[in-house]
């Protein structure tokens, strides 16, 4: 007798199967179960077995949710490499996120997760810090307050306005734009949740909400070219947004090689630097920036940058994607430990990101290996030190 | 609605291998897909979707997105193993989730496989079938719709399963055909087909069921009817001849008295060395050939003697061979297996093997050793195992050589 004999059998239930297919819109019914999918996901690199989200999608063809040894749909960092590398294209972080809807709908999420919504919800952040220090990042800096006078909006998002390490970068942000001469304002302590890490998690409920009152705040400011400094905010503005025809969303790696690409960045440059570069998820295979950032950090004098092992289409995620960021991972199953002795096998000082939640996992998963020799930086700090630390370098590269 | 495949085709009931009908995952999808988007809740059973005609994967894959959904059983098992129906379920262990499965179902649709017609048509006209029962087609690439007979086409499923646009393209191919020997007034043919001498002719009607093509008549009772050849339908493979005990039938360019004089050629000078092999025009006189054609060497005791078919190798021919003192005999020929006939004349080796195994009985009663009497199928690209076999004859022939020695 067959294992399976034993088991009670799985009853299809009609109503279910409309359920997720109306809630998947369809996405999962094109998969033909070769399993790449589970092959390639990166949880099996640091769990030592294969996460099986093949069997992911067959429930979910067949109207049911995740269980009976499929992949655990709360575990996806929604990277996008499967979907990369899908054979029928099927988008697989999409059933994802519908699988984590209906959980939201049958009250079966994770613990700790509807505290998010309620941070959100009260301190316009998920990381429950209060709205009074929402500015706090640009303290000193005597930022303007956005208006119709000015060319861009520079939106900070809720990791940077808080956290200590990542302030830095919105302030590098800051100081190359006024080196570029560039005219923009800022949100400061209104600046509101963009609602991704509300995306990410699966309510789209009460992203419905988030969308229809920032979209209303834009609009009422005249927002147009809107820099973000995270790729997930980029994202969000430009695939959940109908602010309107004016409105364009860009991410700070694509403005720079805009401002690049018109002459207006000065010349940089620094004594000698190797650089390595993790592309982050939601920049790189959602959106296909992958030459930009390189450019920007190619552009600067005494730069070499080196690849690491996986990189562009099939970059290592540094684990924080998909509301990862706001749910434990034990240390020895983090993605960015990885990461971090790939980028040190390349020899590289300077492990560069362009994303405040890689940066964040970055660091961590350094803390943890404990490496002297790499730091781990964002392009704009990069940019920031090449301007402003050597300036006879960058005379000398103005020259040439 | 729930479409089931594989329904008595690749596994029968009594878990025999039987062909993919190959038809009805094309079908099945298309009704399926036309029923999903009439609103109705559809499923399909299968073990492997072998969409392979054009635009079919393409169909297969929209009525996979529009959400007809799609299940593997067990393809080691015939449905009615694999799945069961009762009280509107249809239960199955769905392979690709490893778990069993109750599917909602008010019409259970079956894809029932094709299957060969029943023996009489292929007995009535002497065409042969393929050991899966459909009727064999002459040769899959240079002759893929006429029959191994002459004047027999074969369209659609008649020679196995196939879709509509394939038996449509067959059916115009035979057309094609049969309207080439229509289009003339009269059949060329090569000048080998047989010759009856009525004055040698009892009658007798021995060598009626001895030809494959059914070219052979009897009319009227045996020795007081008469015998008539439809010479259009002879092939000259010469079964007919081998079998006439009076004499009667003649192959031109392949006489009796030709052959004779060929083994009497063959074995004038030190008969105990030689190895006299008959070989078949198409397969092992080939065979023969591209052993040279390879290189591989084989003795030079060997003397070939080339007919159309094995089965023209009469008895008398071997026996003469031994009066003269041969060291040894190997009959060749197309190959024959259980599993059916490489023969150019449809099945004419099975008398060669009639034959041979009589003689063998025979001479080994009068103390010819097995060894020195062999038959070996041998087809067209089996140089080497050509070479194996005369070379593996030789040994006999000279391990006797010295045993004779010896005794003298």
């Amino acid at each position: 007798m067959n294992m399976w004999e034993d088991d009670e059998p799985i009853t299809l239930d009609d109503t279910l199967w409309d359920r997720i297919a109306e809630i998947t819109n369809g996405a999962a019914t094109a998969c033909f179960q070769c399993g790449t999918c589970t092959a390639i996901c990166p949880w099996g690199q640091v769990r030592g077995e294969a996460i099986n989200v093949r069997k992911l999608i067959r429930r979910s063809q067949l109207g049911l949710a995740g269980g009976n040894g499929a992949a655990d749909p709360w575990l996806c960092t929604t990277c996008g490499y499967c979907e990369a590398l899908c054979p029928r294209g099927v988008d697989i972080p999409g059933v994802i996120h519908s699988l984590r809807q209906d959980a939201w709908r049958r009250n079966a999420v994770p613990k700790g997760l509807p505290s998010l919504l309620w941070d959100v919800h009260w301190d316009g952040n998920p990381w429950g810090q209060p709205p009074s220090q929402r500015f706090a990042w640009g303290r000193g800096l005597d930022l303007e307050t956005y208006g119709p006078e000015h060319e861009v909006l520079l939106y900070v998002g809720c990791s940077a306005s808080y956290d200590r390490r990542l302030q830095k970068v919105a302030r590098a942000l800051v100081d190359i734009f006024r080196n570029a001469g560039v005219s923009f304002g800022v949100l400061g302590e209104d600046e509101p949740c963009c609602g991704e890490s509300v995306l990410a998690v699966g309510n789209d409920e009460y992203l419905d909400e988030i969308i229809a009152s920032n979209t209303a705040l834009f609009q009422k400011i005249g927002a147009r070219t809107v820099v973000t400094l995270s790729p997930h905010c980029f994202d969000i503005f430009d695939t959940r947004y109908n602010v309107g025809e004016d409105f364009r969303p860009v991410h700070y790696s694509q403005f720079l090689a805009e401002l690049a690409g018109e002459g207006r960045l000065p010349a940089m440059g620094l004594e000698s630097l190797v650089v390595t570069y993790q592309d982050p998820c939601y920049l790189g295979r959602r959106h296909g920036i992958y030459e930009e950032p390189r450019l920007t950090l190619e552009s600067i004098e005494g730069v070499e940058l080196r690849e690491m092992d996986d990189n562009r289409e099939q970059g290592l995620c540094c684990g924080g994607g998909g509301g990862r960021m706001f749910m434990e991972t034990p240390a020895e199953e983090r993605f960015a430990l990885l990461r971090v002795k790939q980028a040190a096998a390349t020899g590289a000082e300077v492990l560069a990101t362009a994303c405040p939640a890689c940066l964040a996992c970055l660091d961590d998963g350094l803390k943890v290996a404990g490496n002297d020799n790499l730091r781990v930086m964002d392009i704009a700090e990069i940019v920031q030190m090449a301007l402003v630390k050597t300036p006879e370098a960058a005379v000398a590269g103005a020259n040439r | 609605v729930t479409f089931v495949g594989c329904v008595g085709s690749r596994l029968d009931s009594d878990g025999q291998e039987v062909g993919c009908s190959r038809y009805c995952c094309e079908s099945m999808i298309g009704q399926a897909l036309r029923l999903k988007r009439e609103g109705k809740r559809v499923r399909v059973l299968y073990k492997d979707i072998r969409t392979y005609s054009r635009n079919a994967e393409e169909m297969y894959e929209t009525a996979a997105r529009e959400g007809v959904q799609f299940f593997r059983y067990d393809r080691e098992q015939a449905p009615e193993e694999a799945l069961a129906y009762a009280d509107g379920y249809v239960t199955l262990r769905d392979d690709l989730l490893g778990q069993r499965v109750r599917v909602p179902t008010d019409v259970l649709v079956l894809a029932v496989g094709l299957r060969p017609q029943e023996e009489n048509v292929s007995a009535q006209l002497k065409v042969a079938h393929s050991s899966d029962g459909f009727l064999l087609e002459r040769h899959p690439k240079l002759g893929p719709v006429e029959a191994g007979s002459p004047g027999i086409f074969l369209a659609g499923t008649a020679q196995g399963p196939k879709d509509v646009r394939e038996s449509v393209s067959q059916g115009l191919a035979a057309a094609a055909k049969a309207a080439g020997l229509l289009a003339k007034d009269t059949i060329e043919k090569e000048p080998i087909t047989a010759r009856v001498d009525l004055e040698k002719c009892i009658v007798c009607g021995i060598c009626v069921p001895a030809c494959p093509f059914g070219a052979i008549e009897l009319i009227g009772k045996v020795k007081v009817g008469e015998i008539k050849f439809i010479e259009a339908a002879c092939q000259g493979c010469g079964s007919c001849s081998a079998t006439c005990n009076y004499d009667a039938i003649e192959m031109p360019y392949f006489t009796d008295q030709q052959i004779y004089a060929q083994i009497d050629a063959a074995l004038a000078k030190r008969p105990e060395e030689k190895i006299l092999v008959f070989a078949c025009n198409w397969c092992s006189y080939a065979g023969a050939d591209q052993a040279g054609i390879e290189k591989v060497q084989y003795p030079s005791s060997a003397r070939i003697i080339r007919t159309m078919c094995s089965a023209r190798v009469r008895e008398e021919f071997v026996a003469h061979a031994f009066e003269q003192g041969v060291g040894a005999v190997l009959m060749t020929g197309c190959r024959l297996t259980e599993n059916g006939s490489d023969c150019h004349y449809i099945n004419a080796n099975e008398q060669t093997k009639k034959r041979y195994d009589f003689l063998l009985r025979k001479y080994s009663r009068r103390g010819i050793e097995p060894e020195r009497f062999q038959l070996k199928w041998i087809s067209a690209a089996e140089g080497k195992e050509f070479a194996a076999k005369v070379r593996e004859m030789d040994q006999i022939v000279q391990a006797r050589l010295s045993g004779t020695a010896a005794k003298v």
